[in-house]
């Protein structure tokens, strides 16, 4: 079904790099807390497709198990972190980063 | 089925507190969290003098004759973190009884806690490094909980922050862990120590995971913020255990029992450590929160942890995993004053606070012993570990970072003293002129705490067979050198 | 075919990070995850294929897009202006690193697994049931948390 020239070349693995470059960059780079919480979602969708595609020809069952305990695990982060969004929100009205006064490192 | 207590006994509490909630609002969740923790305290000293001091337990669960196969597994190393877990957090839990009553819902907090212990249990008792990544997810998204339980703006923005740098850390860990699955076809320890997996690449991405889980420096920017905005029994149980059974004891496991440990990961630690503890050190010196100096102070001390375990040798990693214990009982004493500190006079800002050792002589005795420990003072508990490392340093021709090692000790013991004579001695300040001490709960776990400082540094030997020997030993298997010779040094 | 889901799974994402409207950005973000769906099923995961597109596409977009409409127009923060070329240069010279170093990485295609024609459900309640335990404990912490936060917000609103 899926072509076996395509997989020993690599696509899936340069979508990988790609994704997780891509969500590293939204994390250093936007100030809006929603977009962190993107930039998490997109990172922990590259490490899914990797597990997935990294153990393709042979057994799938246990790298199918692992990927959904990270969808699991990455779907409570989601809710917490929304909740803080929310949280915050109504204490400052604003979900921008650099409003984020009092976080010195 | 006696060791999965560790994991199951909170987990169950934790669900129906709630539901008692309902009934009582501060006796009954009070009561049933400490006795949990009490019990497991028990059942780990329990362990520790049934055990014979090498091999593991290893118990797999049986359900309706079926096997369930939950596999835990209790070795040297396991016992020592657990032992140490079940201390902190009985104290934390004590000292919660009067210090919690202000934020909010205690039956609430209490479930928070008991399934960050839970967790931190599981992950030291599983052999599976993908279960650590899931149990290490439900302890940081618990440590969110808390930090946000400040119920301020900052601790929002705080546990957001944690969050998110938390996050980071944990995808490199997960996308290590899918590394090591993808080319062994397995997580389980033994198994990819057995099949000789090695890879720069997931070294790398493992070394800046467990970093930014224990706070190295460059690593440590979320510590401070969320420590600070946090109640104080967060910094207490996180910098006191968490940030080890995620961090260091993680690191421990996966570079000494599953991947080879190279002379590169060693010389990586090492470096890590020696800025850590030299930039912790420093920066804590501007501070005058007490609880954000403690964060840094806890970089410092960290770095040192990291250090001792980094060199490679039997007395370095002994001594490492010594200050790891030290460091939890002191550092969670310390932060546990500053919490009392607060919880008196409404600020943690030492500029604005003086001479409160007259009317907490509690708080400020306790937070002595913790400080001249934490500076290494002897006879304390924290002068050993720091000999240890620095012979361990010395012996191991690294003569420059030990006297760094050394001079950073001062260091910590000049801030740290700078605080309590800015927090406890000098003339009261009239604001602060008819506190009275602490409540009862909160003297006994601080005293407790204390007294655990001043017996381990007065008999340290105990200690050291009892507990660390067997888990340096575990750790020595993995670089596979013979450690009978070590017997003589005691 | 493939190699198209894969390009469709990029420029989503990257849309996802740049688009400023955050609305749209969520709904990139969930077409995404449609597509991240249907590669998993045809990489022969197809339980792993169901739960992307029901949890992540589904539940948490749906946690995504209540959280951006409560919040509504305050939602759009002003970015600091970094134009999109400088990202399409960052992922060029990324690509180009990437490209060059990926035959170097220790990702072999040639490997045995051991494990072959197991059920899924076995793996998952026989082989790691552990795994369930640390689950449960995930959605407590969860649960908690969240708790103490919507709890709180209420008691401010007060």
């Amino acid at each position: 079904m899926v072509n076996n020239a395509l997989h020993n070349g690599l696509a899936y693995t340069y979508t990988v790099f790609a994704m997780l470059f891509i969500g590293f960059y939204c994390i250093f780079t936007r100030r809006s807390m929603i977009r962190l919480l993107i930039g998490i979602e997109i990172i922990s969708k590259a490490i899914c497709l990797f597990i997935i595609s990294g153990s393709y020809p042979q057994g799938t069952a246990v790298a199918q198990v692992l990927v959904i305990t990270v969808i699991v695990i990455e779907v409570c982060v989601m809710a917490v972190g929304l909740g803080l969004v929310i949280n915050a929100y109504r204490r400052s009205k604003s979900i921008d980063v650099r409003d984020f006064s009092n976080l010195k490192g | 089925m006696f060791l999965f207590i560790f994991v199951a006994i909170p987990l169950i509490v934790a669900s129906v507190m709630l539901i008692i909630g309902r009934f009582s609002r501060d006796v009954l969740p009070d009561f049933l969290a400490n006795l949990c923790f009490f019990l497991l305290l028990c059942a780990s000293i329990m362990i520790s003098c049934s055990w014979p001091g090498t091999g593991q337990y290893m118990h797999i669960l049986k359900w309706f004759s079926t096997n369930l196969n939950i596999k835990v597994v209790l070795d040297g190393l396991s016992l020592l973190m657990i032992f140490t877990i079940s201390i902190v957090s009985l104290s934390v839990g004590l000292f919660s009884i009067n210090y919690m009553g202000k934020y909010g819902s205690k039956s609430l907090y209490y479930a928070i806690l008991l399934v960050l212990v839970a967790s931190m249990n599981g992950i030291v008792l599983t052999a599976d490094l993908f279960t650590m990544y899931i149990f290490i997810e439900a302890a940081g998204i618990a440590s969110y909980g808390l930090v946000s339980l400040g119920r301020t703006r900052y601790s929002t923005e705080g546990a957001f922050k944690y969050l998110v740098l938390s996050a980071i850390a944990s995808s490199f860990i997960l996308l290590g862990i899918a590394g090591v699955f993808v080319n062994t076809g397995t997580t389980d320890i033994r198994s990819i120590s057995a099949s000789g997996f090695s890879s720069k690449f997931f070294i790398i991405l493992f070394l800046t995971g467990f970093s930014f889980k224990c706070g190295l420096v460059p690593f440590h920017t979320w510590m401070p913020d969320a420590y600070t905005a946090a109640p104080a029994v967060l910094p207490a149980i996180s910098s006191g255990i968490f940030v080890k059974v995620a961090g260091v004891y993680t690191v421990a496991r996966i570079f000494f029992n599953a991947l080879p440990f190279s002379a590169g990961v060693s010389s990586v630690m090492v470096y890590l450590g020696i800025i850590s503890i030299v930039v912790g050190a420093l920066l804590a010196l501007g501070q005058s929160g007490l609880k954000r100096l403690l964060a840094y102070s806890s970089i410092s001390q960290v770095g040192y942890i990291i250090l001792g375990i980094g060199i490679g040798t039997p007395l370095g990693i002994i001594g490492g995993l010594l200050h790891m214990f030290n460091h939890a009982i002191f550092k969670s004493l310390l932060f546990l004053n500053a919490g009392a500190v607060e919880y008196t006079c409404g600020t943690d800002d030492s500029l604005k606070l003086g001479g409160l050792g007259k009317n907490m002589p509690f708080t400020s005795t306790t937070n002595v012993i913790g400080l001249l420990s934490a500076a290494g003072v002897p006879p304390l508990n924290g002068f050993w570990s720091k000999l240890i490392i620095v012979v361990a340093l010395f012996k191991a021709n690294m003569f420059l970072y030990g006297f760094i090692a050394i001079l950073a000790s001062v260091l910590t013991l000049g801030y740290l003293l700078l605080i309590q004579r800015r927090v406890f001695f000098g003339k009261i300040k009239e604001c602060f002129e008819n506190i009275v001490d602490v409540p009862f709960w909160m003297n006994l776990s601080m005293v407790g705490l204390g007294l655990v400082c001043v017996w381990v540094g007065v008999s340290f030997a105990p200690i050291l067979i009892k507990w660390v020997l067997p888990a340096a030993n575990v750790l020595m298997q993995g670089i596979r050198t013979s450690f009978c010779a070590l017997g003589g040094i005691l | 075919m493939d190699i198209l889901f894969l390009v469709g799974v990029i420029v989503f994402v990257a849309c996802a990070v740049l688009l400023k409207d955050m609305m749209k950005a969520a709904i990139c973000l969930m077409v995404s995850s449609i597509i991240m769906g249907i590669i998993f099923f045809r990489l022969h995961a197809p339980y792993a294929g169901v739960f992307e597109i029901s949890v992540i596409a589904g539940l948490v977009m749906v946690l995504f897009i209540m959280t951006i409409s409560l919040i509504g127009g305050d939602a759009d923060v002003k970015e600091p202006p970094v134009p999109i070329a400088v990202f399409i240069f960052l992922f060029l010279v990324f690509s180009l690193v990437v490209a060059l170093k990926i035959p170097g990485l220790p990702i072999d295609q040639s490997r045995v697994l051991p494990i072959g024609s197991v059920k899924i459900g076995e793996v998952l309640w026989i082989r790691r049931t552990f795994d369930i335990i640390g689950q449960v404990g995930v959605i407590f912490a969860g649960v908690f948390v969240l708790l103490s936060v919507v709890g709180a917000r209420r008691k401010n609103g007060k």
